[in-house]
Parts: C-alpha cells; sequence; structure tokens
C-alpha cells in the first residue's frame, strides 16, 4: 500500500487531491495530510511517504520552502513531489522543476492533469506517450 | 485611467465561470446586480490580495446556502448544518483558484505573480479603498459577487 502526503492549507484543497488520486488509482493508498511545509516535514520525520502533492501557496512554510527540505535530505530526496499552485507562472514552473518536483499542476485539479503528472508512478506509460512532462505543458483549461 | 475597454471583468467572468464548472460542476453565469439587496446575514465574504506585479485585492461574496450545497457535494457530508470554517474554507479556496487563473491571464508570459492567502472577515465590497469593478454572477439560482479593488491591477485590465 502506497503512502501518500497531501500538504495544503485548506481543508477543501486537500479533500479535492485526494478524491483525484483515489480516481486516478490509489484508492488503496493510505493519506495522510498536513496544513503546511512544517507540519508535512515533521509527518516525514515519522513515515515516508512514496509521493507527496503539495501546495506551493501557504502559511507557515510554502511549498517552495518544502520541496528544498525534501530534497536536500538524503532521507527524503528521492520522494517524487508534485506541486499545485493557483498562481502558476512559467517562471515559477522552472524553478521547482529545476529544484526537484517532479510536476507543476494548476488549480483546480482534475483526476486527468494529476494522472498525467504522475503517470509513470501508476505504471501508466502511455500517459507520457507523446505528451510534454505536466510542468511544462499548457493546460486546455487555462 | 484612459478610455481603452478593460478587459478584466470579462477575464473575471471567465475565470469564474472556468472554477465553478470545474470544481463543483456547477454553470454560472454573469448577471446584472441585483435590484434588491441580499440578506447580509446570508452572505460570507473572502478577500485575497494580489502583491505583484499589479498590486490590489479580489473579493468574493456569496451566499452561505450556495457554499452548503458545494460543500455537501464535494465532503459528502449530509449533516444539516455545515460549520461555517469549512464553507470560508471552500471560499477561500473558490477565490484563490479564480485569482490565479485572472492573474494568470493578465501577467506578461514568463513574468511572476505574487498572491496573499485568502483572508474571510465581514468587510462588504463597498468598504474597500478607491475605484472597484464589480460582478455578479447567477450559481445555482443565487447570486454571488466579485469585486477588484486596486488602481494598479484594474489599469492592468486596460492594456493586457
Amino acid at each position: 500500500m502506497k503512502t501518500i502526503l497531501i500538504v495544503d492549507d485548506s481543508n477543501t484543497a486537500r479533500t479535492i487531491v485526494r478524491r483525484c488520486l483515489e480516481i486516478v488509482g490509489f484508492e488503496d493508498a493510505k493519506f495522510i495530510e498536513a496544513a503546511n511545509g512544517k507540519e508535512a516535514l515533521i509527518l516525514l520525520k515519522r513515515e515516508l511517504a512514496d509521493l507527496v502533492v503539495t501546495d506551493l501557496n501557504m502559511p507557515v512554510m510554502d511549498g517552495e520552502t518544502f520541496l528544498k527540505w525534501v530534497k536536500g535530505s538524503q532521507k527524503t530526496h528521492d520522494i517524487p513531489v508534485v506541486m499545485i499552485s493557483s498562481a502558476r507562472n512559467s517562471a515559477k514552473e522552472r524553478q521547482v522543476l529545476d529544484m526537484g518536483a517532479l510536476a507543476v499542476i494548476g488549480k483546480p485539479i482534475s483526476p486527468e492533469i494529476l494522472k498525467r503528472a504522475i503517470g509513470d508512478l501508476l505504471g501508466v506509460e502511455e500517459q507520457w506517450a507523446g505528451a510534454a512532462p505536466a510542468g511544462n505543458e499548457k493546460e486546455e483549461s487555462e | 485611467m484612459n478610455d481603452r475597454e478593460n478587459r478584466l471583468p470579462e477575464i473575471i467572468a471567465s475565470a469564474v465561470e472556468d472554477t465553478f464548472e470545474e470544481m463543483a460542476f456547477l454553470d454560472a453565469f454573469q448577471v446584472e446586480a441585483p435590484d434588491d439587496p441580499p440578506d447580509e446575514k446570508s452572505l460570507l465574504r473572502a478577500s485575497l490580495l494580489v502583491h505583484d506585479p499589479f498590486p490590489g485585492e479580489l473579493f468574493l461574496v456569496a451566499p452561505r446556502s450556495l457554499l452548503t450545497g458545494m460543500a455537501r457535494t464535494l465532503f459528502g457530508a449530509e449533516d444539516e448544518c455545515i460549520p461555517d470554517e469549512t464553507l470560508l474554507d471552500l471560499q477561500s479556496e473558490l477565490l484563490n483558484t479564480i485569482a490565479g487563473r485572472v492573474m494568470k491571464e493578465i501577467t506578461p508570459e514568463d513574468d511572476t505573480f505574487r498572491l496573499g492567502l485568502p483572508e474571510t472577515g465581514d468587510e462588504s465590497l463597498s468598504d474597500s479603498e478607491g475605484e472597484a469593478l464589480e460582478s455578479h454572477f447567477n450559481v445555482d439560482g443565487e447570486i454571488l459577487s466579485m469585486a477588484v479593488s486596486g488602481d494598479a491591477l484594474i489599469a492592468r485590465g486596460e492594456v493586457c
């Protein structure tokens, strides 16, 4: 069973992410949740996750700082991190992708967009075929 | 300000329509300001500061009943009464998503924009300082209002 950490200061946003993950194939996963990066780091010390899905804009510790901590630690360096943001733009996307994020996706997320971002983790190789990485693509809805 | 048409209301309308459709499968369409002001006690308010590159503020005022219906669907809650905390969290997330879409549309490619965190409170739209652009939407038979304030943010709508 995979453990997935969802990090967002909004309970609404965490619920939407969890629903989307369940729809794309993680219905049996164990979900753990944190309201900001600092809380998330505390949870990761107790239990490693197979995937992290985090918001960028949060109080206390934002997603970018959290990503730096995750990628800077030998223990957590290899955990795939998907960033979600309402404040999505090319410069910021490049920055967090360079820092090691797996993908950056815009709000509101949908199962299709999330599946494309984490396709290889699900073993859904065709999700990547002929498509740019989710962090670099232009979504039709935007 | 010049006489050029301001595209901000159109951009906001598109962001509101897309956000409600994608987050809640609800149709939202722009309407004229209602003749009769709604009961203030039936409304919940959220605001969000835009820090860069065009400082300003966005406001979302929504009927509690609309948010309650959305929360029931989203959280699968069957309770008669859903706490305001849950409704305000949902409202804040809606505003956050709408603001991101609006800013992405008006910010030059490769430029960075920075949003504050949503805040909830009792300020009415008319309490904002200076000029404010207001727009109103019918969502599931109920009226919600959006407003934008801040000279730099409003002026951006005339050039983008």
